[in-house]
């Protein structure tokens, strides 16, 4: 345990000097980032610039080439980590949402506590249906999702990844593809999961958002990062050069 | 270009001259050289008269007697060499060996039977007479028939004849029991014309000269009395040729006229109207009678089609699903699983099913490795199976592949595992999709349970051509073609549904 907790040096996450390549692409050149239990991290950065990969790291969607990851204690950059059981600690939301379309939205929700976790099926839809009020969209159970807005089916996917009981949630520019008056709704959903206090990084271009809700900022600039420190700093005097050009270019686009 | 044809007419007289020195040359493979073995059965007035003495017969004359002491001569063998010998009936339409040399038991030739013995050219034609009643204006046409109160006797070639080809205005009258009846209404008029076999109402109008209209006419069935042989019997050839001397000698005329009084080609044939080129095609088609009376034996056939479809159906459905997932299988311990699959797509889907099919067949009847169906039927299923897994496989492939990886990642992402993953998340959806290509493929395997005929399987299309050989008309296969039609229409509809279905989600989907 105390091995552990100093390659984490306390943090709950600790990623120290990640580095991922696709072919001969790096993305990621050696990224050191930490976050601790009940914090709210926000990354930001360019398009390209490797906030997916990151997150999909910590998930193992993506093996890394070098480097460390731990979460929770646990070194899961090793080679004998149980990628399935790990899985089910953090919760991934994509900016596709990504529901499944064969199935009902209760069905959805209930799929990896049946089956992954081995919940009675009584069990999950309980905790399924409590979720789903908790999102405000307990009438649209039997739903298909093809039946429901963008917002509404993004709403669900954070249902599904919550109904694993995850000590860490990565939210991957979740509000991305949705109309700008559907965002609200999503954004009130993950305000309320910070305020529970639920461990979440989350990829964003939603600066208000970031500034608002997150307890620090790091700034992702191709496959580095350039500067990180809490948003009143980051985004009221950036010290580094790139950061501001990069906030300028954001607050041009209008979505500050 | 004259001496071309010098060359080949000097060809073909030393060949004729070769043929005929070889076939005067070699004595006829008879059962003993030099000896002839006859097969008769009692009782047959006029074509065996005698009495039976155990398996011979003694101080036989008649029709059929006559003609085999004629055969033998042609064939060189003295008739104290002769010898007859009882074979019944019921024995001589059997297969297998065979105690004469030939049989002449009044036996008609038909393709079924030509099946399991061999049959002689015929030397009797069984022809239908037609007796008219006095005052009954003399038919020339077998239109003229049509119009005439008609009678036959029950369960005849006449009646038959009647009922089916003439077809009447007026129902015949039909007496049972015997001909007497039928030749008094004759007598009486309530019959005008009787249709009964030539030999017995010429010996019946004989025997009361000045009661009937006379005996006007003959009707051609196309049917004639052959000598029974064992199947592919070498002495075949001889005894066709013998009899076909025979016949052109006036010798087999002369004996009908001395056996049954008449000689037949003084009877006038009568002819139908001859068929336009597309009333034919009609009739060799789709004639009704030949439809209905196809039916029944087609649909035995057809039986096994349906069963060969859907057990094959059933394990294409799952092993192509098994295939599909091993070919998609992730990760170098993987590889040779992947190879084999990838190899045994491209060779099934690649070779024609008809050489499967043979392939199958050897393997079982040779018994390799001790695997060995036992039965055709299962041989047919096994080919279908090998054959239409590989094609099924490559559609689950291209279903599976048709779920974006988004889907696959996102049941991952949840900690649900490889194999959890692909059967909740992507085989449901892959399915879906695959549903009209697959039906589509089932089309083909239904019709292509037709190609298990060529390995005996007795199927539909089997019967069919049975059909058609023994009644000289093709209507069977229409019949085979209907059957298949109407098991494809069903399936091809609902695929057209389902495919019309998925486009009006997809356009709903847009929007
Ligand atoms: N599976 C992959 N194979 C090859 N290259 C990849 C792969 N995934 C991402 N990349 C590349 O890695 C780089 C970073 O991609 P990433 O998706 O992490 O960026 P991002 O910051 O999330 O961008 P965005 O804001 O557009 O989502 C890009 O250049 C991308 O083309
Ligand atoms: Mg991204």
């Amino acid at each position: 345990m105390n091995t552990v907790s100093a390659e984490a040096n306390g943090h709950f996450v600790s990623l120290q000097s990640v580095t991922k390549r696709f072919d001969d692409l790096e993305v990621l050149h050696g990224i050191d980032l930490d976050v601790d239990l009940h914090q709210v991290v926000c990354i930001i950065g360019a398009s390209g610039s490797g906030k997916s990969t990151l997150l999909r790291c910590v998930n193992l969607l993506e093996r890394v080439d070098a480097g460390t990851i731990v979460v929770d204690g646990q070194k899961i950059t090793g080679t004998k980590v149980d990628v399935n059981t790990l899985r089910q600690k953090i919760g991934i939301v994509f900016q596709s949402y990504n529901l499944f379309p064969h199935m009902t939205v209760l069905q959805n929700v209930t799929l990896a506590p049946i089956r992954a976790r081995k919940l009675s099926k009584t069990e999950a839809r309980a905790r399924a249906r409590e979720l789903l009020v908790l999102i405000g969209l307990e009438e649209k159970a039997d739903e298909y999702p093809d039946r429901l807005s963008g917002g509404q089916q993004q709403r669900v996917a954070i249902a599904r990844a919550l109904a694993m009981n995850p000590t860490l949630m990565l939210l991957d520019e979740i509000t991305s593809a949705l109309d700008p008056q559907l965002i609200g709704e999503v954004l009130d959903l993950v305000r309320s999961l910070a305020d529970e206090g639920m461990t979440m990084i989350v990829a964003t271009h939603e600066m208000g958002f970031a500034r608002e809700v997150a307890d620090k900022v790091c700034f992702l600039d191709a496959g580095v990062i350039r500067e990180e420190g809490p948003p009143a700093q980051i985004f009221s005097s950036p010290r580094e050069e790139r950061t501001r050009q990069f906030l300028e270019r954001v607050l041009e686009a209008g979505r500050m | 270009m004259r001496r071309i044809a010098l060359a080949a007419a000097a060809l073909a007289v030393c060949a004729t001259t070769a043929v005929a020195a070889s076939a005067q040359t070699a004595a006829p493979p008879t059962k003993q050289a030099g000896k002839l073995v006859v097969g008769f059965d009692l009782p047959a007035p006029a074509f065996w008269n005698g009495r039976a003495s155990g398996n011979t017969i003694k101080h036989p004359t008649g029709f059929e007697h006559s003609l085999s002491l004629d055969i033998a001569k042609q064939l060189g063998i003295s008739a104290a060499n002769v010898q007859f010998l009882r074979a019944p009936f019921s024995t001589i339409l059997l297969g297998g060996k065979k105690p004469y040399d030939f049989a002449l038991e009044e036996t008609t030739i038909t393709p079924a039977r030509a099946r399991v013995i061999s049959f002689s050219s015929s030397y009797f034609s069984a022809n239908q007479g037609v007796l008219i009643a006095k005052g009954t204006p003399k038919p020339t046409k077998i239109s003229d028939l049509k119009s005439l109160q008609t009678c036959a006797q029950a369960s005849t070639t006449g009646l038959d004849w009647i009922q089916h080809k003439l077809r009447p205005a007026k129902k015949p009258h039909v007496y049972s029991a015997s001909s007497t009846a039928a030749f008094d209404a004759v007598q009486a008029g309530t019959c005008q014309a009787l249709i009964l076999d030539v030999p017995i109402i010429v010996s019946q109008a004989k025997k009361k000269p000045g009661a009937y209209g006379g005996v006007v006419a003959q009707i051609n069935t196309h049917e004639g009395y052959g000598a029974v042989m064992a199947k592919n019997s070498p002495l075949k050839p001889y005894v066709s040729k013998a009899i076909n001397a025979l016949s052109k000698n006036a010798t087999i005329g002369k004996l009908i006229f001395r056996w049954f009084g008449y000689y037949p080609y003084k009877i006038p044939v009568l002819k139908s109207r001859r068929r336009s080129g597309v009333g034919q095609l009609l009739h060799t088609f789709f004639s009704p009678l030949d439809f209905l009376r196809a039916v029944p034996q087609v649909w035995s056939g057809f039986q096994f089609n349906i069963k060969m479809m859907v057990v094959a159906e059933a394990l294409v459905l799952v092993l192509a699903l098994l295939v599909a997932i091993v070919r998609g299988l992730p990760g170098r311990a993987a590889l040779p699983f992947r190879a084999i699959a990838i190899v045994y797509t491209d060779v099934f889907r690649g070779t024609p099913l008809v050489l499967v099919l043979f392939m199958v067949l050897s393997f079982s009847t040779l018994n390799i490795l001790g695997l060995s169906s036992g039965s055709l039927f299962t041989d047919g299923v096994i080919a279908l199976t090998i054959v239409y897994t590989a094609y099924v496989t490559e559609v689950y492939r291209a279903g599976i592949e048709s779920v974006h990886p988004s889907q696959r990642m996102a049941a991952r992402s949840l900690g649900l595992n490889y194999a959890q993953a692909l059967r909740f998340v992507v085989l449901p959806q892959a399915i879906r999709r695959v549903v009209p290509p697959l039906l589509n493929d089932f089309i083909g395997l239904q019709k292509d349970t037709a190609l298990v005929t060529i390995i005996g399987v007795t199927e539909a299309v089997a019967q069919a051509n049975f059909y058609s050989t023994d009644y000289f008309n093709a209507s069977g296969l229409t019949v085979a073609a209907v059957f298949f039609i109407i098991l494809t229409i069903p399936l091809a509809r609902f695929t057209d549904h389902l495919i019309k279905e998925r486009e009006k989600r997809e356009r709903a989907q847009l929007v």
